[in-house]
């Protein structure tokens, strides 16, 4: 059972750079928050709670550089390079 | 509504959402799965899934949660089905009003795998308590 859920997390973590890249070429807006609210309802079902409250912050952001930036961080910061 | 709960199906537009629900109530919880991408596919699958209980994205680009919600309570054979919104949203009167649309209750995403066949047990349950009364 771990294995199988270790195995969808590697698949999830593969897609983050077409996630990211889904975020910041939407203009912001309604597509930004889009792409923004499905990492956020994802990224905690694989185990990466950080990450999807960064994507949840940044939905809703009055400062969308920085709550972007910090999106970003928590990318790298499971170990994937965008 | 039958005796048990066996048959789940899972409406949601985002791949991996749909993956790991089928790893959640499939491989987990040992449920029928069956997951459809959008309202359409499901309004369209239910009544020959004849799901025991659905599971239903709020925010999707074809029809709505409440829209896909509305579209399978004119089916015969989903009346009196238990219908649960998952739902990202976090603020309560969001939630409170998601509820007004008539679903059985809300699981808020992100949802653990591991305990989400549980979870969704009290809902079919208040469902077939409501079909006896």
């Amino acid at each position: 059972m771990q294995a199988g859920f270790a195995r969808l997390q590697a698949q999830f973590l593969a897609g983050l750079p077409q996630r990211w890249s889904d975020i910041v070429q939407a203009p912001s807006g309604p597509l930004r928050e889009a792409a923004l609210h499905r990492l956020a309802g994802a990224a905690g079902s694989y185990g990466l709670d950080a990450l999807g409250e960064a994507a949840r912050q940044a939905q809703h952001s009055r400062a969308p550089e920085a709550a972007l930036a910090e999106v970003l961080a928590q990318i790298q910061a499971a170990g994937v390079t965008v | 509504m039958s005796d048990s709960l066996r048959r789940v199906m899972c409406v949601e537009d985002d791949p991996d959402i749909r993956m790991i629900l089928e790893f959640s109530l499939g491989t987990v919880g040992g449920y029928d799965v069956r997951c459809c991408p959008g309202g359409r596919s499901a309004v369209a699958e239910a009544p020959a899934f004849r799901p025991d209980l659905v599971l239903l994205d709020v925010m999707m680009p074809d029809l709505s949660g409440p829209e896909t919600l509305v579209a399978l309570r004119e089916l015969p054979a989903m009346q009196g089905v238990p219908v649960v919104f998952m739902t990202a949203k976090a603020m309560p009167e969001e939630l409170e009003q998601l509820l007004e649309h008539g679903a059985t209750g809300l699981i808020v995403k992100p949802f653990d795998p591991m305990s989400l066949p549980q979870d969704i047990r009290p809902y079919w349950e208040h469902g077939r308590g409501r079909q006896a009364g």
